[in-house]
């Protein structure tokens, strides 16, 4: 035998929607509405189209807001920006270099389990320069897909490489120098590689305003590598970081930095045409 | 009156080769046609025009600011314009709203809820309202376009520059896009870069041709379809000299230029066979490669 339809009065429904109904009649009523067309209806007639379209838009827009990468997130909770995040997000500033320096530190941890206290140095100072420079030029090459149509937009190309540059070390460095400290055998050498690796990355941020990131990662990492390489063969790899190569590295800095400072004035960034 | 965009002796060189010569040019509201055979010099001028690279020489205003005069100026035409440039790669891991959301951020929407309305209004108008969250490698050929499309048309730019922007669309997909770019072309500077010559057709009011680096010709679509008026044939054979000829469905051979026969019956001329006639030859084999 079927059940006569019954429906709950406009009053009630009312006092539903202004949210003035315990939990317990409520879910009662949310479970008919689920079967009853025509209290649906009823509820649709009495609701206020404004706050439907509110509540709808928040609900779209809990679903569309892109879900960012977990240190972006932590970032964020740092102060980062919504608006920085976005930018960032888009060009995997901080996913890409979080993963190279998670390889590297994978090999440090073959080669010092597996060589000699010798090589495992050489692995070390041979990688670490390598991970800023290498996410720098990483960051660009993502977002160098995009160049033709990003470098039409007003945004400040000087503050969106900065802001890329800036993302790529904080993420990087810190992992690398905490790493190289608990390394058997580099001790003092993992903050002696900061050095190179500032200015192997000012000179990429240079070079970025001429060629394009793949030409400029692998230019600069083979220098690098070829560095290492001829100290390594000389059995003495600690002089790549000596103070008479650090003097060297500061100067490189200052001059890559000027470098950088004149093609900016050019209107010419390693984000693209300023 | 300020016009919305002038160039005056517009020129860029790569090396030896001028893939631009000293080229003055006027836009102000309405849709314009730009055609041209590939390697014309079209795309630089867009190029140009977009500030996406700078001129060899010459000058370029916007609004009355001065896109080649320094950054703070280019910043400024940068925030009147939008861009749909012929290829695109994206980054195929973002999903639609995370892109048009990062362009919109260049484009320096600050307020998070104005911008996120504004990134679904777009993605509205290109008809991508149900895929705002999938990821870009997950859409079709015509679906990117679309979605390239999207980000040109964030804040209602006062110049609008499009190349190629109906490659990989269906019928009923232009027909839309259509509609979208009249309704851009009446408070707005439309250039629509295209080898497809019935949107400039359909869509257009002025057509400018560039070959070899030069504008060939510059004015109303009607106009440039005159040029053609009295060159066109319908016959059995095709003219001889024409310059392209074909078979039409019916069975009569279309000849664009050449010596009409007895036989021969005047055709009503299109933007197609004016802009075969103007270009010749050369015309001709580019727009069978970009069919």
């Amino acid at each position: 035998m079927n059940r006569k339809p019954w429906h709950y009065d406009r009053d009630l429904l009312r006092r539903y929607l202004d949210g003035d109904i315990d939990s317990v009649p409520s879910a009662s009523i949310e479970a008919h509405l689920m079967a009853c067309p025509a209290c649906r209806a009823t509820l649709a007639e009495l609701s206020d189209p404004a706050t439907l379209r509110r509540a709808w838009d928040a609900v779209q827009a809990e679903i569309q807001r892109p879900v960012l990468s977990p240190p972006l997130r932590a970032l964020r909770r740092l102060g980062l920006t919504e608006r920085d995040a976005v930018l960032l997000n888009a060009s995997q500033s901080l996913r890409g270099p979080w993963v190279l320096a998670s390889a590297a530190v994978f090999v440090f941890v073959v080669a010092a389990g597996w060589s000699s206290s010798e090589l495992s140095t050489a692995c070390y100072l041979l990688g670490a320069p390598l991970v800023p420079l290498l996410g720098v030029v990483g960051a660009f090459a993502t977002a160098d897909s995009l160049a033709g149509l990003t470098n039409t937009t007003p945004y400040s190309k000087v503050r969106l490489s900065l802001l890329r540059t800036a993302a790529v070390m904080v993420t990087t460095v810190p992992f690398v120098v905490a790493f190289g400290a608990i390394v058997t055998g580099v001790g003092w050498l993992s903050v002696a590689w900061l050095g190179p690796g500032l200015g192997l990355t000012l000179a990429a941020l240079v070079l970025l305003t001429w060629w394009p990131p793949k030409v400029v990662g692998a230019l600069l990492s083979a220098v690098w590598i070829v560095v290492v390489a001829v100290a390594h063969g000389r059995h003495d790899v600690v002089l790549t970081v000596g103070p008479r190569a650090q003097v060297a590295y500061v100067a490189l800095t200052c001059v890559t930095a000027v470098a950088l400072a004149i093609r900016i004035r050019l209107a010419r960034t390693p984000g693209g045409y300023a | 009156m300020t016009r919305l965009v002038q160039a005056r002796a517009l020129t860029k060189r790569y090396g030896s080769t001028t893939a631009l010569d000293a080229v003055d040019l006027d836009l102000d509201v309405g849709v314009t046609g730009l055609l041209g055979p590939n390697g014309a010099g079209k795309t630089t001028l867009i190029r140009m025009l977009t500030t996406a690279i700078p001129p060899t020489s010459g000058r370029i205003t916007v609004l009355g600011r001065d896109a080649t005069a320094g950054p703070v100026e280019r910043a400024e035409v940068r925030r009147v314009l939008g861009y749909l440039p012929q290829e695109l790669q994206f980054p195929r891991g973002m999903t639609c709203f995370a892109f048009v959301d990062y362009i919109a951020v260049l484009k320096e929407w600050t307020a998070t809820a104005a911008r996120h309305a504004e990134v679904r209004r777009v993605l509205d108008l290109v008809g991508l309202s149900d895929r705002t969250t999938r990821r870009i490698r997950t859409l079709s050929g015509g679906q990117r376009r679309r979605l390239a499309l999207a980000q040109s048309l964030l804040g209602d730019p006062r110049l609008l520059v499009l190349d190629e922007p109906t490659t990989g669309l269906d019928p009923e997909q232009r027909a839309s896009l259509r509609a979208v770019l009249s309704e851009c072309g009446r408070t707005g500077a439309v250039v629509l870069a295209t080898h497809q010559t019935e949107d400039v057709a359909a869509l257009c009011d002025r057509v400018i041709v560039v070959a070899a680096g030069r504008i060939h010709f510059d004015g109303k679509v009607r106009d440039f379809v005159g040029t053609a008026a009295g060159r066109v044939w319908l016959a059995g054979a095709e003219l001889p000299g024409a310059q392209a000829s074909w078979r039409t469905a019916d069975g009569k051979v279309r000849s664009i230029g050449g010596q009409p026969t007895e036989e021969a019956v005047a055709a009503e001329p299109s933007v197609e066979d004016a802009y075969l006639l103007m270009l010749g030859p050369t015309a001709q084999s580019r727009m069978e490669m970009a069919a």
